[in-house]
């Protein structure tokens, strides 16, 4: 028990494991994908999605705010994984440089979702369809709950923790967001 | 133990106990990402193949 306790976050991580791949192996995973149909049925007829169907030049226009905050984004994890390997701004203060690349990662992340969920009401039923959007979906939830309750904590311990344990995490943080940025690419290839 | 002596065990053992889960997190990441690489990579080969041959 006092092992459950000392260890939580691990079990917890186990338990979220657990589920995930529970989830992905049963039909539970394909009901889910069934009951959204609805929901992305809606998002076509809402404002944004007519406004996204209609008139092409808007889309393109909140599609290139959604690449360049990709960019943003895609930039604060390259310095920040960047740092955590000793590539670059080895002359800054480890913390400080996670510190600011977090918030400008948060920005970009903040731009990304609201500019990506103009652009999925859009196309909507296209995306529901296409495998390669769930993927992304996944990777980007994946990146975000990975950011907050696995990165940040790390970097919180930074002394007491392995410089093994920090790498690890850079490279697996980079592979994430970089299947989000292509898979997300892929998206726009599709259909 | 007092109060005191617990503190520096308290954050070795938070510190632990963060290390092992990143340490988990980020190889479940790496396997799962290789896994649906390796698949993606896979099925553009196959098509290359009927394509060309």
């Amino acid at each position: 028990m006092s092992v459950l306790v000392a260890y939580k976050r691990t079990c917890l991580l186990l338990l979220v494991m657990a589920l995930g791949i529970a989830f992905a192996v049963t039909d539970l995973r394909v009901a889910t994908w069934h009951a959204l149909l609805p929901l992305f049925e809606w998002m076509e007829t809402t404002p944004m999605g007519v406004v996204g169907k209609t008139w092409g030049a808007v889309f393109a226009l909140v599609q290139t705010v959604h690449l360049l905050a990709m960019a943003l984004l895609g930039g604060a994890v390259l310095a920040a994984d960047g740092r955590l390997l000793g590539l670059v701004l080895t002359d800054q203060p480890l913390q400080q440089v996670q510190a600011q690349c977090h918030r400008v990662w948060l920005l970009g992340l903040l731009l990304v979702v609201a500019s990506g969920l103009f652009m999925a009401c859009g196309v909507a039923l296209k995306v529901y369809y296409l495998e390669v959007f769930w993927f992304k979906m996944l990777a980007l939830t994946a990146g975000v709950l990975f950011q907050w309750f696995v990165r940040r904590p790390l970097v919180d311990h930074y002394g007491a923790v392995s410089q093994g344990s920090l790498r690890l995490v850079a490279v697996a943080s980079l592979v994430i967001w970089f299947s989000v940025a292509a898979t997300g690419r892929w998206i726009g290839f599709s259909g | 133990m007092n109060a005191s002596a617990q503190a520096p065990a308290n954050r070795a053992t938070a510190a632990r106990d963060v290390q092992l889960a990143a340490l988990l997190a980020s190889a479940g990441v790496l396997v799962a990402a290789a896994m649906y690489w390796w698949g993606e990579i896979q099925s553009v080969l196959e098509l290359l193949e009927m394509a060309y041959g």
